[in-house]
């Protein structure tokens, strides 16, 4: 678990996977849910991926425009959108993530409008 | 398996107080002895807390404050499902023998450590339950239509019910537009489309048939039971359409009890927002799928009643004591002790809780057979 905080505070996205079965593992863990098997090596995820949908956030000090991004891999994560124009974020668009790290003890996700 | 009934329960008011989990617990217990005049500590051989509090050790400091010294007593943390988990267990220990007469207390401050699930990180930091609550909003409006009224609709009447409860947080009535304009908080979602943390503490008392006759002349048997956890991450939730846990649980309670959905009479659904209450209607088996958001437009001239105490919407969400709460007002409902509230002729309630965007669920059927 430390492998995915570390890796994800020098900007890279990283989970778990199976050595013995292949099984990508998501969220990241140090068991695969699969086998069983504790052979676990860390390997990065793709920077792209789809935007199933999204919402607009009133919570924090400002609105954040953020959804749903199924990366390649078919893994899911909620990841702030970033963009000028937020006519463009459309459901289905393809992004890729631009920032990630630690921020206020939650890790966080960005991504961008291809 | 012995059969199980709840023979009475025990409610505080759902407030935002000074007062500690321990005396808001106990002053539910306190309210389950008094509409209990048989019951005396002595007969209690279990104690099983629902709650999602930090705090330790809290069943064996209830049964130390209320002079009860069972064979069992633990606690039970499950997110928003406690409740219903706690009712659960202590049927359990009955069912099987381990013992006879159990008493269900579930509890928690407004300041509870479970509004939000810390360990998933696939949410960033959208942690907060609203989250999830618009991403389902949006898929239900986007593949059946469901409007913001219709949702707003389910709290228009929960608020209204919750004017007939008097333990209920929130006594006022409000109207559609009212919700529509209130705060967004995640689009869709509004203030008024939400459940509000609050404190508060409900008890129930479970009892083997063969002892049951001694607390009550009107038992309420436990029929059915069903749980079911798909995941725990909201990535791993693939359908947001519908709630699977709850599709799966409802199966299984509704076969153990051998009813079918249209025989149920009153619900206390997880209306933890409003799209929740429009996918349990769906989901729980009371209409069709895609139907929920019409449902809720006409709920008054259907044939079941849902949410009578005014839901976690209008009552409050203690999140500990939400499950044990909704089995209480079926419990009363049942008895025919609602008040202005009651629902003529029921004869079959059913209780339903879902944890962390519907990765987990638990459904209860209670009956008068």
């Amino acid at each position: 678990m430390n492998g995915f905080k570390e890796s994800l505070k020098t900007g890279k996205l990283t989970t778990s996977k199976c050595s013995s079965c292949k099984k990508l593992i998501w969220p990241p863990n140090n068991i695969c849910p699969k086998c069983l098997s504790n052979d676990i090596e860390w390997v990065e995820l793709s920077f792209n991926g789809k935007l199933l949908d999204f919402s607009e956030s009133l919570m924090g000090n400002k609105p954040v425009i953020f959804g749903i991004v199924e990366l390649d891999e078919n893994i899911r994560v909620l990841g702030r959108i970033i963009c000028n124009d937020s006519s463009e974020v459309k459901k289905g668009i393809d992004v890729k993530l631009v920032k990630c790290g630690i921020e206020n003890n939650d890790v966080y996700y960005e991504f961008q409008p291809i | 398996m012995r059969r199980v009934a709840v023979a009475g329960h025990g409610l505080t008011k759902f407030r935002r107080s000074d007062d500690s989990l321990y005396s808001i617990a106990a002053e539910s217990m306190r309210d389950l002895f008094a509409n209990i005049p048989t019951l005396s500590q002595h007969n209690v051989d279990a104690v099983v807390v629902s709650t999602c509090d930090n705090a330790q050790y809290t069943a064996s400091i209830l049964s130390e404050m209320l002079g009860i010294k069972p064979k069992i007593a633990h606690r039970i943390e499950n997110m928003c499902n406690s409740g219903s988990n706690a009712i659960i267990s202590a049927y359990s220990y009955i069912a099987s023998g381990l013992c006879d007469v159990a008493i269900v207390v579930g509890v928690e401050k407004a300041d509870s450590p479970s509004a939000k699930l810390e360990w998933d990180l696939t949410r960033g930091p959208f942690k907060h339950p609203a989250h999830w609550a618009a991403m389902f909003s949006k898929a239900h409006m986007n593949e059946y239509g469901t409007t913001e009224e219709q949702m707003a609709m389910v709290s228009v009447k929960n608020h209204s019910n919750a004017t007939m409860n008097p333990a209920a947080y929130f006594q006022t009535k409000i109207t559609v537009d009212d919700v529509l304009k209130s705060k967004p908080v995640v689009k869709p979602v509004k203030l008024y489309d939400c459940s509000a943390p609050c404190d508060g503490a409900a008890s129930l008392l479970l009892v083997s048939e063969e002892k049951v006759k001694e607390f009550t002349d009107q038992p309420v048997w436990i029929t059915g039971i069903g749980q079911r956890t798909i995941c725990a991450s909201f990535s791993n939730v693939k359908e947001l359409t519908q709630m699977d846990s709850t599709i799966l649980a409802a199966r299984d309670a509704y076969a153990m009890a051998k009813i079918e959905p249209k025989m149920i009479d009153v619900a206390e659904v997880h209306d933890a927002f409003t799209i929740c209450e429009i996918l349990a209607y769906e989901d729980l088996g009371f209409i069709k799928k895609g139907e929920g958001g019409v449902f809720a437009e006409s709920m008054e001239s259907e044939s079941i009643d849902v949410n009578t105490r005014g839901g976690l919407i209008g009552t409050g969400h203690p999140i500990g004591a939400t499950g044990v709460a909704q089995a209480a007002e079926v419990v009363m409902q049942l008895q025919n002790k609602a008040g202005r509230r009651q629902v003529k002729d029921c004869r079959n309630g059913l209780v339903h809780n879902l944890s962390a965007a519907a990765t987990s669920a638990n459904v209860v059927t209670m009956g008068l057979v």
